[in-house]
């Protein structure tokens, strides 16, 4: 769904605001408070307001999580928030042009099914593109990052590249 | 654990649950995780026959079994490179109450989870574990873990209550 002007704008600065700070300063559920998870989608999920599933939610990983009233919901899966964006809205992902803002993502060849879906495979990244910067997790770093888009594909073309082709995709915003 | 209750492991589990304990020495503990025995968890998980709701997604088919998600777990293990490789095991202590019940009734789980804790009186003491498999290595990070209700024995799980979790 496309965001207006002033949307965008609070939305990048609400991101600004939370580049280098870890995830705990984002969510206060279990998930958030450890560090060794990929955090990726939690992130992104908590930045854009997206809790699609039960299933997926940090609010409902364990019973104490759903109790405590400081933890909101946020998906965690970078596969259930691909998979609910309709495939005519994603895209290949090319530096070539200045793309419209939206969800950035990236996995194996091979994690993509013949329907378009993306499988559970692990290698899997999302991130929030605002040309020409992706506001992502990064897990290395273990905080959030405001990288250019040159630099977020090459690092995770070569992270992702050792067990065959990788894939970017752009995509709008979850409704 | 005993030698008894190895006994009753078959073969294939036996060969699971001996990887996973081969990498239980870097275990790392959560600071709420109560006084349980974690190799009899990871255990009492590796011997359990049950298939996980689709609802939980948490294979490329609809459905699969335990046994199958921690051997698919340990596959991507070998095929990941060396990373920082965690089997954690967390187990809050929770009593059975309405609230508990109703954390079950939804449609992630059976309909047979209600029924099995409704047999369960009020205040009776509980687990909820989760053991999780992880790697990181750079950016390269992930999660696969199950959850389940395990009684305050550790030797007794509700079959209902059995979850798959996964990250990102």
């Amino acid at each position: 769904m496309p965001m207006g002007r002033a949307d965008l704008a609070e939305l990048q600065a609400k991101l600004d605001s939370f580049v280098n700070k870890r995830i705990d300063a984002v969510c206060q559920s279990s998930l958030g408070n450890d560090f060794n998870q990929n955090q990726c989608a939690h992130f992104v999920s908590h930045m854009l307001g997206y809790d699609i599933s039960r299933n997926a939610s940090c609010k409902f990983l364990t019973f104490d999580d759903s109790r405590d009233d400081a933890v909101e919901g946020a998906t965690i899966r970078v596969d259930t928030i691909f998979n609910e964006i309709h495939s005519s809205l994603r895209h290949p992902l090319s530096n070539t042009a200045c793309h419209t803002p939206g969800l950035v993502f990236v996995t194996q060849s091979r994690n993509i099914r013949q329907d378009g879906r993306m499988g559970s495979t692990p290698a899997k990244h999302i991130g929030i593109l605002l040309w020409p910067w992706v506001y992502h997790y990064s897990n290395t770093r273990n905080q959030v990052a405001k990288e250019h888009v040159d630099h977020f594909k090459n690092t995770f073309s070569r992270v992702y590249g050792g067990s065959g082709p990788v894939v970017f995709y752009r995509t709008e915003f979850l409704e | 654990m005993t030698s008894s209750y190895i006994h009753r492991i078959n073969l294939t589990s036996r060969a699971l649950i001996a990887s996973l304990l081969a990498l239980l020495p870097g275990l790392s503990l959560a600071e709420n995780v109560r006084s349980i025995d974690h190799s009899a968890t990871i255990q009492i998980l590796g011997q359990t026959d049950y298939l996980f709701p689709k609802e939980q997604a948490c294979g490329e088919n609809n459905r699969i079994s335990v046994g199958e998600f921690l051997t698919d777990s340990l596959i991507l293990l070998s095929e990941d490179p060396a990373g920082d490789t965690r089997v954690t095991v967390r187990c809050d202590a929770l009593k059975v109450a309405d609230d508990l019940r109703s954390f079950y009734g939804s449609e992630i789980y059976p309909d047979v989870a209600v029924r099995q804790l409704a047999q369960l009186k009020d205040g009776t003491p509980i687990h909820q574990c989760t053991v999780t498999l992880s790697n990181k290595q750079e950016e390269y990070a992930w999660a696969r873990g199950i959850q389940a209700l395990i009684d305050e024995t550790g030797e007794r799980l509700i079959e209902g209550t059995l979850r798959c979790l996964l990250t990102p």
